[in-house]
């Protein structure tokens, strides 16, 4: 078990490095000098120079992206250069609405997701199924800022039960927070329930024509504990691993979200910081969702080896 | 045969009449299983024999409830384990006879147990269905039959995992999660078809040792006339949905009376000899499921037909002492194997 979970952790360094070096090479990639675009347009070359060596831009490019790794290391991305502030600061005072927004996402999706495609499994072919199997189509087939926009327009506007936009900080209660991301979770939810839910489905359809679920019902047990006892529970991986890719296409839904709902999170800071090609916030936050996508994966991965023991050795 | 072990009081535990299956509907419905009436005295071994797809599991799922509702329609005049109708019964019903007043065992251990649930978790789980165990007195449960199956360090396996376990180990976890609530009926589909040879028998002297020790009544399902002959009572043997010939293991042993079961015979090697030439087999295949056969439907590949045999449907012979044929040759098979090894071995 330790030696899987090491397995898996040192498995994602690579990774993260390979990420790293895309992100620091899309600065010097993309055209213009850097030193001279900070300067100004009234800058005298001697202005221009000191930044240049300042920001080691006269070193060799593998010197250049040492130096930026040993900072991302100790957590420096460098400065915005639209405000001047550390790019770490930036994404630390914006991580918590991201990170209340994916969660209660998470949470809502396989409350709903999980159970729906088990009992469309369990009644296949019904009208049951039919009806929920159409539906997360539907949701998969409509873009998050339709929904989006629906919602707000018959939950926000006409029945004034949440608010139309903004978001509250945990630290003024964490029930008007949950009030304020309410609709733009549901609107996630509803694109990210279609993928977990059709998967389930397929998952559950196949694990109950295994010989052990006949066995289940030899035994005697009731529908709902073959279904979720024996049925669900060994089609865990399948299920984590889609829960885990749609964590990950959820970062776009994010964004779109939090531009729509007027989120102060880390999805709009992407956008700004991108209309402004504020380029060190573009790397930081790349760099940010890159490492929650390993961070996620590893924890997909870590939660094989406790849904199915032969995972284990 | 351990007769004098045999707790025989004449209770029929299981008594099926006229089972009728058939899967689909209308003209497209196959018929799976035509008047197959069985029953089964308390303490005895039944065991049921014939080919793949003769209906001997078709049988044991029809009475369990345990075949897809949309697809199979059964019919019977009666199926009674006990006092107990079970062809009026409705699904809940059922539920609380399976696993709880009938066990049952399959033949694939290595996929008939849950690979994500410990043994002791999923032999547990009777009792705390039918008997309303707490989690504890589960695990005690299981701990105590895992005890009984014979496995070494029971309290050591009561954690460990299917693929932790050997074949035999987990064709006895089966046995254990059969057992747990002292059904009074064991239904073991072919338990040993999968297992290593020494390990066959192993298993099938754990089941009659248990019969014994819990006074259960077993139902067989086997294809092997071998293990018939090794540890039934009684026997009846299958053929195409019907029952063709039905009576105590000495007495079909002694006097096969039909075709089929002649042709089974005759493919058996004699345990200890080596067998002169090569061993017959039965020439042509099993017929496919459709209509219910207005004939014998043995009788394409049977030795001794006559015109009549695939004319008309031949109905069940009383031979005395429990023993009936549905064959009208059944003299003609007898006389014909008066001389066979096993036949005169059995006399």
């Amino acid at each position: 078990m330790l030696r899987y979970a090491a397995g898996r952790v040192l498995a994602g360094i690579p990774t993260l490095l390979l990420v790293s070096i895309f992100i620091f090479s899309l600065a010097h990639v993309t055209p213009g000098d850097p030193a001279v675009l900070l300067a100004g347009d009234n800058a005298t070359p001697a202005q221009v120079e000191e930044i240049r060596s300042r920001l080691h831009l006269d070193l060799p490019l593998w010197q250049q992206f040492g130096i930026w790794l040993g900072d991302a290391l100790q957590f420096d991305l460098g400065n915005s250069i639209y405000s001047g502030k550390p790019v770490t600061e930036l994404i630390a005072q914006r991580i918590e609405p991201t990170l209340v927004l994916s969660l209660v996402t998470l949470v809502l999706t396989v409350l709903i997701a999980v159970p729906l495609g088990a009992i469309s499994a369990w009644k296949a072919n019904s009208i049951v199924d039919r009806i929920s199997m159409g539906v997360a189509v539907a949701g998969f087939s409509i873009p998050v800022f339709v929904i989006a926009y629906l919602l707000v327009y018959f939950f926000a506007v006409k029945m004034r039960l949440f608010p139309v936009q903004g978001y509250k900080w945990l630290a003024d209660g964490w029930l008007t927070t949950l009030n304020s991301v309410t609709l733009p979770s549901i609107a996630l939810a509803f694109v990210f329930s279609a993928l977990i839910a059709r998967v389930t489905r397929a998952s559950v359809l196949d694990a109950l024509g295994e010989n052990y679920i006949r066995t289940a019902r030899a035994k005697g047990l009731g529908p709902s504990r073959i279904l979720f006892i024996h049925a669900l529970k060994s089609v865990g991986v399948p299920v984590v691993t889609v829960i885990g890719i749609g964590l990950a296409t959820l970062v776009g839904g994010v964004v779109v979200t939090e531009s729509v709902f007027n989120i102060p999170g880390i999805g709009r800071l992407t956008v700004d910081a991108v209309t402004r090609r504020d380029y060190p916030v573009i790397q930081g936050v790349i760099l940010f969702f890159s490492a929650s996508l390993i961070l996620i994966n590893l924890l997909v991965d870590l939660s094989y080896a406790f849904i199915d023991p032969r995972i284990r050795e | 045969m351990t007769d004098t072990l045999r707790m025989q009081t004449g209770k029929t535990v299981l008594d099926v009449r006229n089972l009728n299956l058939t899967f689909g509907r209308g003209d497209n419905a196959l018929h799976a299983l035509d008047h197959v009436s069985l029953s089964v005295q308390q303490g005895e071994i039944l065991s049921l024999v014939g080919e793949s797809g003769c209906g001997k599991s078709a049988t044991m799922m029809a009475i369990l409830g345990l075949l897809p509702k949309r697809a199979a329609t059964v019919r019977a005049d009666a199926i009674r384990l006990g006092e107990t109708d079970l062809a009026g019964a409705s699904q809940r019903q059922l539920r609380r006879i399976r696993g709880n007043r009938i066990g049952m065992i399959f033949q694939d251990p290595m996929t008939s147990l849950n690979p994500v649930h410990t043994v002791g978790f999923q032999i547990g789980e009777a009792v705390r269905e039918h008997r309303g165990a707490s989690r504890a007195e589960a695990r005690h449960q299981a701990l105590r039959m895992l005890d009984l199956v014979r496995i070494p360090d029971p309290a050591r396996r009561l954690d460990a995992y299917p693929h932790e376990l050997s074949g035999g180990m987990r064709q006895r976890v089966m046995i254990a999660m059969a057992l747990v609530c002292e059904p009074e009926l064991l239904i073991a589909d072919e338990p040993t078809t999968a297992l290593d040879v020494t390990v066959q028998a192993q298993i099938m002297a754990l089941v009659d040792e248990l019969r014994v020790e819990m006074g259960m009544s077993v139902v067989l399902i086997t294809h092997d006339l071998g293990v018939v002959a090794a540890t039934a009572d009684r026997v009846a043997v299958m053929y195409a949905g019907r029952i063709v010939e039905e009576g105590p293991v000495e007495q079909v042993f002694r006097r096969p009376s039909h075709g089929y079961t002649a042709g089974l015979m005759r493919s058996l090697p004699l345990d200890g000899q080596v067998h002169q030439g090569r061993l017959q087999e039965i020439p042509g295949s099993v017929p496919r499921l459709g209509e219910a056969a207005p004939n014998c439907a043995f009788a394409p590949r049977c030795v001794f037909a006559k015109p009549r045999c695939a004319a008309e449907v031949p109905l069940p012979t009383d031979l005395g002492g429990g023993h009936a044929a549905r064959c009208f040759e059944h003299s003609a098979v007898f006389a014909d194997l008066a001389d066979n090894d096993i036949v005169r071995a059995w006399q």
